[in-house]
């Protein structure tokens, strides 16, 4: 991973001695809650419903075990002993108190890491492939471009204050595992015929109430054009974008009100005026980078590790194998997905007894690395096959050996109404009574082609509107509702969830879902996922299934 | 080197405030569209770039139009309604100094307002505008030295 340098560690304790100054006037009322609301934000300071939540930036979904150390340190010193992770590859606390706030972030900028614009209307935290680097199929590795595009993002003095959030998301594979056209800006890297890294441009990808998937807007960028493009993009949508209706202020907005070739046009225009001398280094700035992320001696490893055991007689071993387990580029590695979706869990939480027992895995058998997912898991990139058998047994000590990744039971869900201020239905007891329902189903039948998220509000911060299974919790008169969709996709063939009918109960969320996938395993063809079949089928075999 | 002008006009009423200071600025609203701006617009030294709320960030991107595409060489400052902890972005992006009105200057206190001129995070990686502070990439790699 990368390791910041001087500069890196200067400005975010330069950060965090900015951010101590302004709650102590918070505190003195020397400024009111609205001032200090846009000052704690840009350092993801949140008031949800019963308490503050502080939203810790985990750059690219990349840390060090001494990172995760100091996550579990911090859950426990300032908070309730566990944490959450995030669909943006981040982690919340949520119960933090404000007073405490500037010494989480001493602590935090201690071990090179930070909480800036990770809330806010500027550019958030900018998410990968959680396999960057080390997947089978990669074709480019998109973390040095991940830090280039972290470090001219970070408190960018131009685009601090934009009509509204923004979001980035980058991949180098032709599977899209980093779901970049669900976002505001998505780039997909390639290699040239002569060798060289060549960026495609997908702009206007989003969620919420206006679902959208992003359009290709420019194609063949070097990476040398890249930084002054999309200063040209972010300049154009910091003028034109919307601010009188926060519902229509992001960049999918202004490119379907613009148009797509007239928005294009924009971008060129402002692109040819932009002052390029800043980016003069960025061909050095990206080598320094990739200098600056450390490498795994594979054949160090491989040269001392063991000879994979056989364990194949272990069936729990080997279910977990074939399903948390992805193909490493290294031959004799393996990517080990950890899933923090426990049947009848909470998505996303983890202990600090559990962050720490993860640290550990990571320091003794995956170089000192961690990743996490946008499904809110969390990864061990760099595994000797051998010991895989050694990471599962000491992942079920702590609870975390579940198998479950890319099946039902492996739910996306927001905090919903149990913690946040906007939900307007709860999610996290419908993901723990749907993941308990779906689990012993889908140990039996084969279902990863089924994926399940669970928004608590039309922010879809759960990413429904993309999950083969999306569910959208509303308030309808009083009472919790939710709304069914189904055949959404958040990968390379990215599309929108369409609404199956009314609203069900929450007690009713987990025997519909189940009835979804009973038509699904009954009339799927082989290969076949359930966003495949929906296709296919339509509507109306899964509707007379769940409103019979 | 930037500074912070303190206007003794009460704000409330920016017509009346711009009004009363016409002679001395011309004021250019930070929803302004560049395309629209006109040579008579910045045929004057210094320009006031008047932001209309501390979320509305329009004014950093039409400084950098009147700097890049209408190529105005002069004195930009930043006005309106933009507190103290953003005058390090106003800086960075190249403004000149910043005004601010009696009522503004009272409510965050002199000392606020002339320590933001020393910010707390006075780094930045890629510099959009300010000429007298090189970024970071400049210093990593020696650029104009």
């Amino acid at each position: 991973m990368y390791q910041y340098d001087q500069f890196d560690q200067k400005i975010v304790e330069q950060r965090s001695a900015e951010f101590r100054a302004q709650v102590e006037r918070r505190l003195a009322g020397k400024i009111s809650e609205a001032e200090f609301k846009p000052l704690r934000l840009m350092n993801g300071l949140y008031l949800q419903l019963h308490a503050y939540m502080l939203r810790v930036a985990i750059p690219y979904g990349v840390m060090s075990s001494g990172q995760m150390t100091a996550l579990a340190d911090i859950a426990d010193k300032y908070d309730r002993g566990y944490g959450h992770f995030t669909t943006r590859q981040n982690i919340q606390y949520n119960w933090p108190k404000l007073i405490e706030t500037p010494d989480i972030l001493d602590d935090l900028a201690r071990v090179q890491m930070h909480a800036i614009q990770t809330s806010g209307n500027c550019i958030r935290n900018i998410t990968t492939d959680p396999f960057a680097g080390v997947a089978a199929d990669e074709e480019v590795d998109p973390r040095p471009l991940c830090e280039l595009l972290r470090q001219w993002s970070t408190l960018h003095p131009e685009f601090a204050y934009l009509p509204r959030k923004f979001k980035f998301a980058i991949t180098g594979s032709a599977v899209d595992r980093a779901a970049i056209k669900v976002h505001d800006i998505g780039l997909r890297l390639r290699k040239a015929a002569d060798g060289s890294t060549l960026v495609d441009l997908w702009v206007g990808g989003g969620q919420g109430r206006t679902p959208k998937v992003a359009q290709l807007f420019k194609e063949g960028l070097s990476v040398a054009e890249l930084l002054p493009y999309l200063e040209a993009v972010m300049r154009v949508y910091n003028r034109h974008g919307r601010r009188d209706n926060k519902y229509k202020a992001r960049i999918k907005i202004l490119l379907a009100e613009t148009g797509l070739e007239a928005l294009q046009a924009q971008v060129e225009q402002e692109r040819k005026l932009i002052d390029t001398e800043p980016f003069a280094q960025v061909d050095a700035e990206l080598e320094r980078i990739t200098g600056n992320i450390i490498k795994p001696d594979y054949n160090a490893a491989l040269k001392t590790g063991a000879a994979p055991a056989d364990n194949s007689d272990n069936a729990a071993f080997a279910a977990w194998k074939r399903q948390n387990v992805v193909a490493h580029k290294q031959e004799g590695f393996a990517i080990a997905v950890i899933s923090l979706k426990p049947a009848g869990g909470i998505p996303g939480d983890a202990t600090s007894e559990q962050m720490r027992a993860v640290a550990g895995l990571a320091e003794q058998y995956s170089h000192s690395e961690l990743r996490v997912t946008h499904r809110q898991n969390l990864v061990l990139p760099h595994v000797l096959e051998s010991d895989l058998y050694n990471v599962w047994q000491a992942l079920a000590e702590v609870g975390l050996a579940e198998g479950n990744i890319d099946l039902p039971s492996d739910i996306i869900a927001c905090p919903g109404l149990d913690y946040c201020a906007l939900a307007t239905a709860r999610s996290i007891p419908i993901a723990q009574a749907v993941s308990k329902k779906i689990r012993s189903t889908e140990i039996k039948t084969d279902l990863s082609g089924v994926s399940v998220n669970i928004s608590g509000c039309i922010n879809a911060c759960a990413h429904h509107h993309v999950a083969s299974i999306g569910v959208l919790g509303l308030n309808k008169a009083g009472v919790e509702n939710y709304q069914l969709t189904l055949g959404g996709r958040n990968d390379q063939n990215a599309s929108v969830g369409e609404r199956l009918g009314p609203g069900v109960s929450g007690d009713d969320v987990p025997q519909a879902i189940e009835k979804i996938i009973t038509v699904y395993t009954n009339v799927r063809e082989a290969g076949e996922s359930l966003s495949d079949t929906y296709d296919r089928v339509g509507r109306e075999p899964f509707k007379d299934a769940v409103y019979a | 080197m930037p500074e912070v002008i303190y206007l003794l006009q009460p704000d409330g009423v920016v017509e009346e405030l711009q009004a009363q200071t016409a002679t001395l600025y011309k004021y250019i609203d930070g929803e302004t569209d560049p395309a629209t701006v006109t040579p008579s617009d910045v045929n004057f030294d210094p320009l006031v770039i008047s932001f209309n709320g501390v979320a509305d960030g329009r004014g950093f991107s039409l400084l950098s139009a009147l700097r890049q595409s209408a190529g105005f060489s002069g004195r930009i400052y930043a006005g309106g309604l933009l507190n103290p902890d953003q005058l390090s972005f106003a800086f960075q992006c190249g403004f000149d100094g910043v005004l601010v009105c009696a009522n503004r200057w009272e409510s965050y206190g002199a000392e606020c307002w002339q320590s933001a001129l020393n910010p707390p995070v006075d780094l930045s990686y890629s510099q959009t505008g300010s000429q007298s502070v090189r970024s970071i990439w400049q210093q990593r790699h020696a650029i104009n030295q």
